[in-house]
């Protein structure tokens, strides 16, 4: 190896070393200039921002870093051969290289950005300009049909919230609470896409619009991609063998072949509906029902809910975590309803939407009759008593009950309860799973609960990848910086407890 | 003649005002009249212990204890014990004066300590059986204590770090933020609540909390030496992993600072 190779090798790594560094640095001074605006804007309200544009913007800014510094090597022929057209060359890859740092940056600009939940308005703070938004002002919720986020529509303004928006469950809650309720559904188009069929007799009335469907349109769309697909898969041996080189088709037929196998999986699991999520669900008087795409009609009796709640969890692609918002309805027994972020778009709505429409149908006593009252009441005093035997964990259940037979605002807040005796009582995985669904169902109604928030991000903990932990940690550390904190008063027959 | 007593007030005084050259000739006033005297001797042992002088203060506080066996005496004892890190002869002198006196508030506070004391430094969340019984027993004491007075701050401390023995962070928070409702100028708890905030992974608020215990004792290097070590890292990172391995010795060594709290 002569020196000119070690030469060349020492400034590839130079190359890559300048590249690493200038990131770095741009980084550095973007996301420095980030805190300074959230502490800025912190005593205002909560402040929400999103890494996934500045994660984005940063990779441009790398990639024209190392170009920018590739213009070293023919930079360095001109210094010491005199050569005028590698002067050329180094000139033009700098140009490229600068004005790709350029567009990474410019680009980063709109992670800058933050969304300001005060306490009466929104507020979309840019760099340039701040857009706000009175609550009582919005319009309608909707959700966008072609990126994963919500509009928000006033009048003569329009704030987008992505989902990628740290802590955007939070962010959604608060929003909701002073929101009124007609708003948020106004955006639904569950009536248009209702199909007919299924339980609807005098007993089990229709209310207004709570009837959500998959699309007809999106059915038979789905239904066509996969049929053509399946076609091409099936036919595509007949493209590539001519039967006179039987190697070459042979190696073509695995290869191509492995290859679009998984794909049709990917494509599948994908495109069809999965099993298990509803297709149609309809809010009736005294029940929930809802049908799957291979199964008849399934009811489930409103005083058997304990919780509606969207509980977001972070998948990790490469190391860049990506958030999913599926909403849960919880029913005693453990038996569990799941419709995630794509299903509740089908249903013409979002996870979050159907879960305050759940939530505002029937979480609350209105629902109830009185016989469900004195079961209640029961129900609250056998756990009650499992407590005091030193049964924490046998009295779960009967809280579940109590909470589902009669929704009451003191009822509700033992979501937290229930959730603390499984946090510090719990032994198995299931019970910190069931842990943390409590604390949500928590925070949905309380999200200026920082003691709350911090036993959701104990429960989360754990692992390498902690990143939901620490979006609850830092919801709960800006509460408390603010001085916003506020604990749901202890229900009076806990007190007396 | 100055009389014995008042030397003695005088020297408590001095003492609390960190004079401890002063307050040891005042003390020796009072030993002069009387070189048994049971509360000179234990006075001297506390000054002598605030001096970090810790065989010195266990040789004076078994003299004190000799002169006069009463809770008092124990309870110094079992602060000097606890700070030679001698946590077994901290409870025995714990268990010795609750013998005499059960309701004694600050020997549950001291004890409580004491069994916490070995599994500070643990980070480990294993179980162990013999961290539980530690855990329990100091949990137990904590509570005892909140029972017999629960406006004083140390058995909120001491409950918040029985917590901490069992990793329980958000407990040991919740104990703590009672006793800084109960005395919000005590630089002790916002030490502890600095470190708790810091494993809990809340580093703007843990710096408020170091900054507010070297507002109140600027004599004091450890908050600023927190202060400027998280300053560095947090200035770029906005959300820090849950528990930040850079922190967890500061906080091991914040956590020792709660053996300036075993006395009255």
């Amino acid at each position: 190896m002569g020196w000119e190779d070690v030469a060349l090798i020492v400034l590839a790594i130079g190359v890559f070393a300048v590249g690493l560094f200038g990131a770095r640095f741009v980084a550095r001074l973007l996301l420095s200039e980030r805190s300074r605006r959230e502490d800025l804007w912190e005593p205002h309200g909560m402040v929400h921002g999103s890494d996934m544009v500045l994660r984005i913007a940063l990779i441009f800014v790398w990639a024209g870093f190392v170009l920018g510094s590739l213009s070293l090597l023919p930079g360095l022929a001109w210094a010491f051969d005199g050569d005028t057209e590698a002067r050329d060359i180094a000139l033009r890859i700098f140009m490229v290289g600068a004005a790709t740092v350029g567009f990474g940056v410019v680009a980063s600009l709109p992670g800058l950005r933050l969304l300001i939940v005060e306490a009466d308005q929104l507020t979309r703070a840019g760099v340039f300009s701040n857009v706000a938004l009175r609550f009582s002002e919005i319009e309608r919720i909707d959700e966008a049909r072609t990126i994963p986020a919500l509009l928000v529509r006033g009048p003569g303004a329009r704030i987008r919230i992505s989902r990628s928006v740290a802590g955007f469950d939070d962010l959604f809650n608060r929003m909701a609470e002073s929101v009124d309720p007609a708003v948020l559904h106004a955006g639904s188009n569950a009536a248009a896409n209702a199909t007919s069929g299924g339980p609807t007799g005098a007993a089990a009335e229709i209310r207004s619009d709570g009837h959500y469907a998959v699309g007809r349109t999106r059915l038979r769309l789905n239904i066509g991609f996969l049929v053509a697909a399946l076609l091409f898969f099936l036919l595509w041996p007949w493209f590539v063998i001519d039967g006179e080189h039987p190697i070459r088709d042979s190696f073509l037929f695995v290869g191509i072949g492995l290859f679009l196998w998984l794909a049709l999986a990917a494509l599948v699991s994908n495109e069809t509906l999965q099993r298990g999520q509803p297709i149609e669900l309809k809010l009736l008087e005294a029940s929930i029902a809802w049908r799957t795409l291979r199964s008849g009609w399934i009811e489930r009796p409103v005083d058997e809910l304990v919780s509606a709640s969207v509980e977001p969890w972070i998948m990790y692609v490469k190391g860049q975590p990506g958030r999913r918002y599926p909403l849960r309805l919880r029913f005693l027994g453990d038996d569990t309803l799941e419709i995630d972020d794509f299903r509740g778009r089908h249903l013409g709505s979002s996870t979050h939407l159907l879960g305050v429409d759940i939530r505002q149908r029937y979480l609350t006593t209105t629902a109830r009759s009185d016989a469900q009252h004195e079961e209640s009441r029961s129900s609250l005093a056998t756990a009650h008593a499992l407590e005091a035997d030193a049964k924490p964990l046998e009295s779960v259940e009967h809280y579940r009950a109590a909470i589902a037979l009669w929704p009451s605002a003191e009822n509700l807040a033992l979501y937290g309860y229930v959730a603390e005796i499984l946090r510090t009582h719990g032994e198995t995985p299931e019970h910190k799973t069931s842990a943390i669904a409590h604390f949500r169902a928590h925070v949905d109604l309380h999200p200026s609960d920082a003691t709350a928030w911090q036993a959701l991000g104990a429960c989360l903990a754990g692992g390498l990848r902690s990143d939901a932990a620490d979006e609850a940690i830092a919801t709960a550390e800006q509460l408390l910086m603010s001085g916003r904190d506020v604990s749901p008063p202890t229900p009076a027959h806990m007190r007396e407890n | 003649m100055v009389d014995s007593d008042d030397a003695q007030q005088r020297a408590r005084h001095l003492l609390t005002l960190r004079r401890l050259d002063d307050a040891r000739t005042a003390v020796g006033i009072a030993l002069a009249q009387d070189p048994n005297d049971g509360p000179s001797l234990r006075l001297l042992a506390e000054i002598e212990l605030a001096d970090d002088n810790l065989d010195l203060a266990r040789e004076l506080a078994n003299e004190a204890l000799t002169a006069l066996p009463d809770p008092t005496s124990f309870l110094v004892l079992a602060s000097v014990e606890r700070r030679r890190e001698d946590f077994a002869a901290a409870i025995h002198a714990c268990e010795q004066g609750l013998s005499i006196d059960p309701d004694d508030a600050a020997l549950h506070v001291t004890m409580s300590l004491a069994w916490s004391g070995p599994w500070l430094s643990e980070q480990s969340s294993t179980p162990n059986p013999r961290r539980e019984v530690a855990a329990t027993a100091a949990s137990k004491a904590a509570a005892r204590a909140l029972d017999l007075d629960p406006d004083r701050p140390n058995a909120h401390y001491a409950a918040a770090v029985a917590q901490l023995v069992q990793h329980d962070t958000l407990g040991a928070a919740k104990a703590l933020e009672t006793g800084l409702k109960l005395q919000p100028e005590w630089v002790e708890g916002h030490l502890l609540m600095g470190a708790i905030r810091a494993r809990q992974g809340m580093i703007k608020l843990s710096s408020r909390h170091f900054a507010t215990a070297g507002r109140l004792n600027p004599m004091n290097e450890l908050p600023l030496d927190q202060l400027r070590q998280m300053r560095g890292r947090s200035r770029f990172r906005r959300k820090p992993t849950a528990q930040p391995w850079w922190l967890a010795p500061e906080a091991r060594a914040v956590l020792e600072a709660d053996q300036n709290l075993g006395g009255r």
